[in-house]
């Protein structure tokens, strides 16, 4: 990976690299937050009108927003004039497996472990050029059976039982 | 093949749903789950273990444990509180949770609108602890040192609005004296600070005072009888309205609107778990007592808690 | 001593303890082979059947399903980079690099010997050593633990990235993350922006999972060629010159283990971070570490099990369990009406004996037992890619959320997935991420408590009555001068 980045040394004169667009979104970020502290951090109940022992609430957010600020800011600086890492673009292939994760998410609790796994596993596995049947019936259907089997009904650990209705 | 298991899937719940419309006098049917607001491996887990694996034999059906800790209990149980009215989501916690947390925090829920008790298994009376070779004799030593210098009494607790801290709270309160409080992450740790001299004071349960063998001993117990032979209570102590408050109940509730015949149903298994020899047992070897109260009569207690409490949180906070 | 100890491991040398142990342990090498199904998920469900079970009988199989669930959790990670446990999060560097390389057998294997020396190692050391270590588990209070974490953070940052920068840069990242939710000391809530799923906070599960196994599944379908082939085979067994040639390694992480063990509330997770962040660094090739090393597998093996014997420790001798594994093995003594603290250790010292021979035996056991099912659990590399990607998928969405049932932790997964990925693509590493939020929220305990005892005086506090806390300041100090010098010198080695 490391070794993928450094081959693609490009010298580009003001335009700031990748890098230190990430630390400078980031120091952005953190200072946006530290503006919000009053408003995002509660107030401690107190103990008989005083204040209670111990450190604040917004002690800790503090520093540590101000410490990324900090060194985002000075990664920022530093990397300004970095070669421009060409960064790849993800291809079809990632970006469907994404979306095929954020799916499976998104029907687990719906459709049930049973269901939901079965429809990502085969959709994503024929995608991917899975195309042998018996493949297919162990680890779309064979797997996820086995493993809601033995967690909800040995091992009494609840997974979402969903429209399967078991 | 996944369109034909899903045109399945739908069917099956169609049928589930107008078959388990009928037949609700047949309740359980399926699995139930029980939750618990609180992490794996603390004492409710324990509990929870214990009936997960004797309360089957009297509803017909597993239970299922589902661990759902966070935010001092309240995701476990507006989770409780979401799950359909059925019977088939239970919520075993105790009384910190369910009645102080809405004087303290905003919850999604309401604790007394949207629950009702099932059956309260059992309660744990704390006792107030030092170490052995510790100045203070008696809980009276305690407090009038705590009166003389302000603040130089140390009380680890298990941390805010839980277990130990709302008894002890309420103790030196009634004493008319309050001590540093020092929260712990749990009730191990506090001993832990007790024992290296970190805090002065703290408090534990029966089962973990005697293992520990005469290096802590009880000064007061917060309950309404006798925990500790030679210990007094808090009564006894001259410290009033403390017991009632200050001991823990675990609890199982379910939600308001569940049906009443299914509500019933499962009160009388609890009720006839309770008398089961391996369930006695295992409570008793995990050092816990077998006190059950049914969920009527809980329920009631559960009213004055809410009242109590507020009250507490009102002196504590001073507004 | 010797009488007891005697006496002791003559009570546990019989068949069914052995074979209950055996169950344990196979049992927990399942459960813990699957991600998000936890150790103490393990232990706790099958707590109740250990209270039927003699004591010595009961525990020994509770012990088996602890050491059988570690092991358990390196399985995933080194086969298809799915941590199974935090404590085998670094075992995920090094492990699935081996697997491409067709090297998964050596993984696995090396991850058994590794395992199995360090536990056994810290088991007979505390087995020794079990005085002096209450002793110093009793010295570390809150300051102390303060300390002991800030100076972990700093090590971790220094050590783990490629660039000081980068480090603090997701040290402080994962710090932040950390503050998100409920307030452990008063109760308020942070940052929530009154999202009631984001009281809870962010847990660790979640974001080890996205962080490590979302990003190996992305890039294991980028490269559309390998996808329909099964990947590699799953190669020859271990050598012994590979495993000499990694006993420092093994050695030094066990060491290392220990020591973190010995201090009440780090634990396995760090203990596996720092074992391989030290290897690194010692290491004649650290280059090769993070693209297939066998000591980065042995590494943080060694390490997250050395952990195991001193935890033991407070539990045994007080009778106060450090952790959630320990608290379970707490409810299975008391349930057989053992009560674990300095009143059995005075009375029944021979059945502590007897207990820790037994995590001694459940070493070896694991030993053979992890010999038999290595070929079993490598064949799972013959799958090919093109189900074992979408399986895998399922795997850690499902992980995620029976842990704790929460539909808020897949947003978190899928946010740490894509994070994770935009790391590696820009040459982030996210350890100190990882490292950041797990110890902030102890070190923010630990300080705040520090501030309740000192009752506003810190300094003269720590001075009167925290010595151990000073001398703790002292090493930091030193030690970090001695990385910087050691940093620059080492950076001018490779520069020459």
């Amino acid at each position: 990976m490391k070794q993928d980045l450094s081959q693609q040394p490009e010298k580009r004169g003001v335009a700031p690299s990748t890098l230190s667009l990430v630390y400078g979104g980031v120091a952005c970020l953190a200072a946006w937050l530290f503006v919000l502290i009053p408003g995002q951090v509660g107030k401690p109940v107190t103990l008989f009108g005083a204040a209670p022992d111990g450190l604040a609430p917004d002690a800790m957010p503090r520093y540590v927003l101000l410490a990324i600020i900090g060194i985002a800011s000075i990664g920022a600086v530093t990397s300004f004039r970095d070669s421009k890492e060409r960064i790849a673009v993800p291809g079809p292939a990632v970006i469907l497996t994404c979306v095929a994760s954020f799916v499976f998410a998104a029907i687990l609790v719906p459709l049930g472990f049973v269901l939901a796994s079965a429809l990502t596993v085969v959709l994503l596995a024929v995608y991917l050029g899975g195309r042998h049947p018996v493949g297919l019936a162990l680890s779309g259907f064979l797997v996820p059976l086995t493993i809601y089997l033995i967690f909800t009904r040995v091992l009494h650990i609840s997974l979402p039982p969903g429209l399967a209705g078991f | 093949m996944a369109i034909g298991k899903f045109v399945k899937g739908i069917a099956a719940a169609l049928v589930a749903t107008v078959l388990g419309t009928a037949a609700m006098a047949e309740y359980p049917e399926k699995p139930i789950t029980m939750i618990i607001p609180l992490g794996a491996g603390g004492s409710h887990d324990l509990n929870a273990r214990v009936i997960a694996s004797v309360l089957p034999s009297y509803l017909g059906q597993p239970v299922i444990v589902q661990l759902m800790p966070g935010s001092a209990g309240q995701i476990g149980t507006s989770a409780a509180a979401q799950a359909p009215a059925d019977g088939y989501t239970i919520l075993f916690t105790q009384n910190f949770i369910d009645q102080l947390q809405q004087h303290v925090a905003e919850l999604p829920y309401d604790p007394n609108g949207d629950f009702v008790a099932v059956a309260r298994t059992n309660f744990a009376a704390p006792s107030v602890i030092v170490k052995s070779d510790s100045e203070f004799g008696s809980i009276e030593d305690l407090v009038a040192h705590s009166k003389a210098n302000p603040g130089s009494v140390k009380f680890g607790h298990s941390g805010n609005w839980g277990a130990f801290m709302v008894p002890g709270a309420l103790l030196f309160n009634a004493a008319g004296t309050m001590p540093t409080m020092v929260p712990h992450k749990g009730g191990g740790p506090a001993m832990q600070a007790l024992l290296a001299g970190d805090v002065d004071v703290s408090m534990a349960f029966n089962s973990v005072i005697d293992s520990q063998a005469g290096a802590v001993k009880a000064l007061v117990s917060v309950a309404p009888e006798t925990q500790i032979d030679g210990v007094p209570t808090t009564s006894e102590a001259g410290l009033d309205g403390v017991d009632a408050v200050g001991i823990m109940h675990r609890v199982v509730l379910v939600r308001r609107d569940t049906p009443p015949e299914v509500v019933s149903k499962l009160r009388e298994a609890f009720a006839a778990m309770t008398e089961d020899k391996t369930y006695k047992n295992l409570l008793k070897k995990l050092g816990e007592n077998n006190v059950y109260m049914d969920g009527a009569e809980y329920d009631s207690v559960r009213a004055e808690q809410a009242e109590s409490y507020k009250a507490l949180v009102t002196a504590l906070t001073g507004g | 001593m010797w009488g007891e100890l005697f006496s002791g491991l003559e009570m546990i040398l019989r068949l069914d303890t052995v074979a209950m142990t055996a169950a344990g342990l196979v049992l927990g090498i399942f459960v813990g082979s699957l991600p998000g199904f936890t150790t103490v998920m393990a232990m706790a469900v099958l707590l109740p059947i250990s209270f039927f079970l003699d004591p010595l009988v009961g525990i020994p199989f509770l012990i088996g399903v602890y050491k059988g669930g570690i092991y358990g959790g390196s399985i995933p990670a080194i086969l298809i980079g799915v941590p199974g446990t935090g404590a085998s999060v670094a075992t995920t560097f090094d492990g699935p690099a081996l697997t491409k390389q067709g090297k998964s057998k050596k993984a696995l294997e090396m991850a058994l010997y590794a395992s199995v020396f360090g536990d056994m190692a810290s088991s007979i050391f505390t087995i020794f050593l079990i005085g002096p270590i209450a002793l110093l588990a009793m010295r570390i209070g809150p300051p102390e633990l303060a300390v002991v974490l800030a100076l972990s953070m700093a090590i971790i940052a220094a050590t783990s990235s490629t660039s000081l920068t980068k480090g603090l840069f997701m040290l402080f990242i994962g710090m932040f993350i950390a503050l998100v939710g409920q307030d452990p000391v008063h109760g308020v809530n942070r940052f929530t922006f009154d999202i009631f799923a984001l009281q809870a906070g962010i847990d660790l599960l979640p974001m080890i999972i996205g962080l490590f196994a979302i990003p190996e599944i992305l890039l294991a379908v980028e490269d559309k060629v390998s996808r329909v082939r099964a990947t590699k085979p799953e190669g020859e067994s271990l050598t012994l010159d590979e495993l000499k040639a990694s006993r420092r390694t093994i050695l030094r992480s066990t060491a290392m283990g220990g020591g973190i063990g010995a201090i009440p509330g780090v634990g396995q997770v760090v203990a596996a971070f720092m074992g391989y962040a030290a290897a690194k660094r010692a290491s004649a090739h650290p280059e090769t570490f993070g693209q297939g090393d066998l000591d980065g597998v042995a590494a943080p093996e060694a390490a997250n099990n050395a952990v195991n014997g001193p935890t033991m420790v407070p539990l045994l001798t007080l009778g106060i369990p450090g952790d959630n594994i320990t608290a379970i093995l707490l409810g299975a003594f008391v349930a057989q009406g053992l009560r674990p603290g300095p009143q059995l250790f005075s009375t029944d010292a021979a059945v502590i004996y007897a207990l820790l021979g037994s995590m001694v035996i459940a070493c070896l056991l694991l030993l053979v037992l992890g010999k038999l099912l290595i070929p079993v659990f490598a064949k799972v590399v013959s799958i090919p890619k093109a189900y074992m990607v979408p399986l895998t998928l399922v795997f850690a969405v499902a992980g995620t959320y029976v842990y704790r049932s929460n539909p808020m932790d897949l947003v978190f997964l899928m946010a740490f997935g894509l994070f994770g990925y935009g790391a590696r693509k820009l040459a982030f590493d996210v350890t100190p991420l990882v490292m950041g939020f797990i110890l902030m929220g102890p070190f923010e305990y630990a300080v705040s408590q520090t501030l309740s005892l000192s009752q506003g005086n810190v300094a003269g506090y720590v001075a009167s009555e925290r010595p151990v806390t000073l001398i703790l300041l002292a090493l930091i100090v030193a030690g970090l001068l001695f990385m910087i010098f050691r940093r620059k010198s080492g950076q001018s080695a490779v520069s020459a």
